[in-house]
């Protein structure tokens, strides 16, 4: 159908790159007001300077706009002002063209809750991203994250919240570190739990920010004044080691370009920064002590070059090691890395997984020898399958698995991995989180490639992967150092309503192998 | 609309302890049903006025007068916009969700209105707050609440600016410091027909309430546990879309609460799998087949993780929309300007209208794309699009004569396709 419309005013701009989607401008976004009759949601209004009158003669009323001081317009919609010198249109109240639909409100009882002892963390408007478990040998462990959009912009209305279980087991409020908003996109979080029951915090405003560092005695009810720790970037996350070492890994984003760096705060020293260590975005960091040594160890996951492991007893020096990756799936899309580390009665594991092809797999290349030597590249889950000719939705099919991350249990001397996998077939539709683990005594496992209860690229769905929650939750594993308590983040995060909770659990529980 | 104004000044007794009057909470409150049927999703409707002014002309051109003006932002007043004729029709903000501002005039129950303030009194240690809901009950069914449970505040910003966490609700202390009545049958109220009011007093914390939290029970709930409460939070801000507090009983219209908007007669396939999107989320990079992480296959998050799937981009829509009738066109508006150019006069629909300006970059060029329909068939050219977060895909009706898109716009492609799709 073609209909012909006169068209005066054609604009020919330069063409250059396309947005590809790029979210809209402040000024692309009044366009929805100008048609709209009214601002979308989160876009700053401008304020008109004065009232102006209409010219002289005109023959309607002429319309006021009061700045600042608006008053609630007589009856249940006010009537359009009409252009001067043209017939009045009486509006229609028929506005159904741009009425919101949003999701389905999912309420919390529409959803079963996790069976187990949950705790309530936080119930809270906005979005949360940058979650962050840390569990120190005694118990105690903090809760963190932040938030944004729990008010009008979410760009700048960003709060850095933590909550902290004291070692008896009690719950202290949710409070946050940064006393002025920080920004969207911006510095990331770390918490780790020194062994003599200190928590620290570190944090920065903003990715271009200096990073700060805080700490608790009493599990939050006062904290140092945040320090700036001379460096800026973005928090990937913070460990400490049983030396009261501190130690941050962190990116620094220089326009499109991420680098990822180390600091090191020695007991009774001062900071210290590595050089870059890679040119990467996503990387993880674990500690081991041997002889005496802090081992730092460092895994970047690169889109294009793979998956390597670095190594320093000095966090100066570093030797890397490159994984197999591309085993299962050739895709450059590796991301959202993790990685664990652990003594064992001989010598220490290591593990590092990933997620890859557009999220689709989950896996993973282990060392028993301290990272001195890795193995070949493992599944943990594999969702989709590329060439799949029994569906009929793109990619395969229709999950996707992504955001590992790993523990360890020393009494069934087995890793575990824990993932959150979507699932967009109807009978599930939504996103779960899964555990599936793997003996590292060689006599017990069943296959060489895929770990113990995982899901293969052949089943597509849910089964084989043991589920920790029902379909709408999401969360992540962390453990104390000595790798004897884990607990569980959870979250159920639908609605743009952020609800967090946690629950400690028993590894060795949940080492049975899943239905397949 | 029923306008009865009833005023409940509502305090509440909790069974008294030996020795611990003031510090006791009620945290059982048992119902009896809360009288909801169903879950409604809260909503809040600003009516919107007249269009405001929302134009700035940054270059020099002739007002109403004659006289150019001087190359400086002016403000447009509603008559001085351009929208064309008939004039365009006075359109509520609508906003879905859990999280409203207080002050705000929010659908909390299919029916029910509730508007929360707080006002704080500062004592010598805690800090008295009043926390008034207004209510509205536009109901058939009786709602029953435990406002001592049901009406907390949930996050105080504290002097120094930092946020605390927490639960801070009706005490028997508090209500006698307020001066308010504590009768212990007022923990079940039920909320009458038309207009009330109620007050929770509660001490908490020398701060400022940051967060009111107004705990829905689930339908049909014969107790209280917190698994079963649907939380509507009032934040403290200023929502810059609309500066009242919003409407009661506003009719949007048959099409709230579904995804999608009917085909026109005739329409071909590729409009009718666009309008069945209209009212999908956008999401940086989507296509309609991935997941929404707010990343967009890049290493930064540029939006918010979507709460729905599908969720589309500008260039995504299309792009889904034609592959929906199994063709293929290519990704991104640097890809679908490439194809052959139509004149406005000679657009149709399934046609891409491509428009310029800056982008995220700060670079010049194209930076946005829709699908061109006749949605009303009035025989003006609409367009389908996915405009941005958080508005995400709707319908610009008559957007060649949008003082907006018309002069951002810079070609209209057609995509090769066959006939009838």
């Amino acid at each position: 159908m073609t209909m012909k419309r006169s068209f005066s005013s054609l604009l020919l701009l330069i063409l250059l790159a396309g947005c590809d989607g790029g979210a809209l401008s402040l000024s692309d976004a009044r366009a929805t007001a100008i048609r709209g009759g009214c601002w979308p949601y989160g876009v700053p209004q401008a304020q008109p300077s004065a009232t102006r009158v209409p010219p002289t003669g005109t023959p309607t009323t002429t319309p006021t706009v009061v700045v600042g001081t608006p008053t609630v317009p007589p009856g249940p919609w006010p009537q359009c002002t009409p252009v001067p010198g043209v017939p009045t249109h009486t509006p229609t109240l028929t506005p159904v063209a741009t009425a919101r639909v949003r999701e389905t409100p999912q309420p919390p009882g529409s959803v079963p809750v996790p069976s187990g002892n949950l705790t309530e963390i936080a119930d809270q408007p906005g979005v949360t991203t940058n979650h962050v478990a840390a569990v120190h040998a005694n118990g105690s462990t903090a809760i963190g994250w932040i938030t944004w959009g729990w008010s009008a912009d979410e760009y700048t209305d960003g709060q850095v919240w933590v909550r902290i279980q004291t070692a008896a087991g009690s719950w202290t409020p949710a409070q946050t570190l940064n006393g002025t908003p920080v920004r969207k996109g911006g510095g990331g979080l770390g918490l780790a739990w020194r062994a003599d029951g200190v928590l620290v915090a570190t944090w920065a405003a903003a990715a271009d920010a200096p990073m700060v560092v805080m700490t608790t005695a009493d599990w939050g009810a006062t904290w140092t004044d945040p320090a700036e720790i001379g460096q800026t970037g973005s928090v990937i996350s913070a460990s400490a080691d049983p030396q009261g070492g501190i130690h941050v890994l962190f990116r620094v984003i220089n326009g499109e370009s991420a680098s990822v760096r180390y600091g090191w705060w020695p007991s009774g020293g001062s900071w210290r920064f590595s050089e870059q260590i890679e040119g990467a975005y996503w990387a993880a960091m674990a500690l081991l002590e041997a002889n005496g040594d802090i081992v730092r160890l460092i895994a970047i996951a690169d889109a294009s070059s793979g998956v390597r492991v670095y190594r320093s007893v000095d966090g100066w020096s570093w030797q890397g090691s490159t994984l197999e990756s591309g085993r299962f799936m050739g895709e450059d899309t590796r991301r959202e890395i993790s990685i664990v580390a652990a003594p064992r009665a001989s010598g220490a594991v290591v593990a590092v997984a990933w997620g890859q092809y557009s999220d689709a797999g989950v896996f993973a290349v282990v060392s028993t020898d301290g990272g001195a030597t890795w193995g070949r590249e493992e599944r943990i889950a594999q969702h989709t399958a590329p060439s799949d000719p029994e569906s009929d939705a793109p990619n395969g099919c229709c999950g996707s698995g992504w955001a590992p991350t790993l523990a360890y249990s020393p009494e069934a001397d087995t890793l575990v991995a824990v993932w959150r996998q979507a699932d967009w077939t109807p009978e599930h539709v939504g996103r779960r989180l899964n555990l599936s683990y793997r003996p590292l005594d060689p006599a017990q496992r069943r296959s060489e490639t895929d770990w113990e209860a995982s899901i293969p690229p052949t089943n597509n769905g849910a089964a084989g992967a043991i589920p920790l929650t029902e379909w709408g939750w999401t969360g992540l594993i962390a453990s104390d150092p000595s790798s004897r308590r884990s607990v569980l983040l959870l979250l159920d995060e639908r609605n743009l309503q952020q609800r967090i909770y946690s629950r400690a659990i028993l590894l060795t529980g949940y080492l049975v192998k899943g239905d397949s | 609309m029923h306008r009865g104004s009833v005023l409940l000044l509502v305090s509440l007794i909790w069974l008294l302890l030996v020795g611990c009057v003031g510090s006791i909470v009620p945290t059982g409150g048992q119902s009896v049903g809360t009288g909801l049927s169903s879950f409604t999703e809260p909503r809040w409707v600003c009516p919107s006025a007249t269009p405001m002014p929302t134009r700035i002309k940054t270059e020099s051109e002739p007002t109403a007068t004659g006289t150019p003006t001087d190359p400086a932002p002016i403000y447009y007043e509603p008559w001085e916009q351009e929208y064309g004729l008939p004039l365009m029709t006075p359109t509520p903000h609508i906003k879905t969700g859990t999280t409203f501002f207080q002050g705000q005039i929010v659908e909390v129950a299919e029916g029910v209105y509730a508007q929360p303030s707080v006002q704080a009194t500062a004592g010598i240690s805690d800090t008295l707050y009043r926390v008034t809901v207004k209510w509205t009950n536009q109901a058939t069914q009786t709602i029953r609440l435990n406002p001592a449970r049901q009406i907390v505040m949930s996050t105080i910003t504290r002097p120094d600016g930092r946020m605390i966490g927490g639960t801070w609700q009706w005490t028997r202390a508090a209500a006698l410091a307020a001066g308010l009545p504590s009768d212990e049958s007022s923990l079940q109220i039920t909320l009458p027909a038309g207009e009330s009011t109620i007050v929770v007093p509660m001490f908490a914390p020398a701060a400022v309430a940051a967060v009111v939290d107004i705990r829905m029970d689930a339908p049909g709930a014969q107790d209280a546990t917190s698994a079963g409460t649907f939380r509507v939070q009032f934040a403290l801000g200023h929502d810059p879309t609309c500066d009242f507090p919003g409407v009661i009983g506003a009719n949007i219209g048959p099409g709230e609460g579904a995804i999608g908007v009917p085909p026109p007669p005739g329409a071909s396939g590729i409009v009718t799998s666009a309008l069945r999107q209209v009212g999908r989320q956008y999401c940086w990079g989507g296509k309609g087949n991935t997941r929404c992480d707010g990343y967009g296959g890049g290493v930064k998050q540029v939006t918010p993780a979507c709460a729905s799937y599908p969720c589309f981009d500008c260039s995504g829509l299309t792009w889904w929309a034609y592959a929906d009738n199994g063709v293929t066109i290519g990704h991104g508006t640097s890809n679908q300007q490439n194809y052959p150019v139509v004149s406005p006069s000679a657009a149709g629909e399934g046609d891409l209208a491509l428009f310029g300006g800056m982008n995220s970059q700060g670079r010049s060029g194209i930076t946005h794309v829709g699908l061109v329909a006749d949605v009303n068939a009035d025989g003006k050219l609409d367009l389908i699009h996915a405009a941005n977060y958080p508005d995400g895909v709707i319908i610009s009706y008559d957007f060649l004569r949008s003082s907006w898109y018309a002069p951002r716009l810079v070609i209209i492609t057609r995509p090769p396709r066959g006939s009838g799709i």
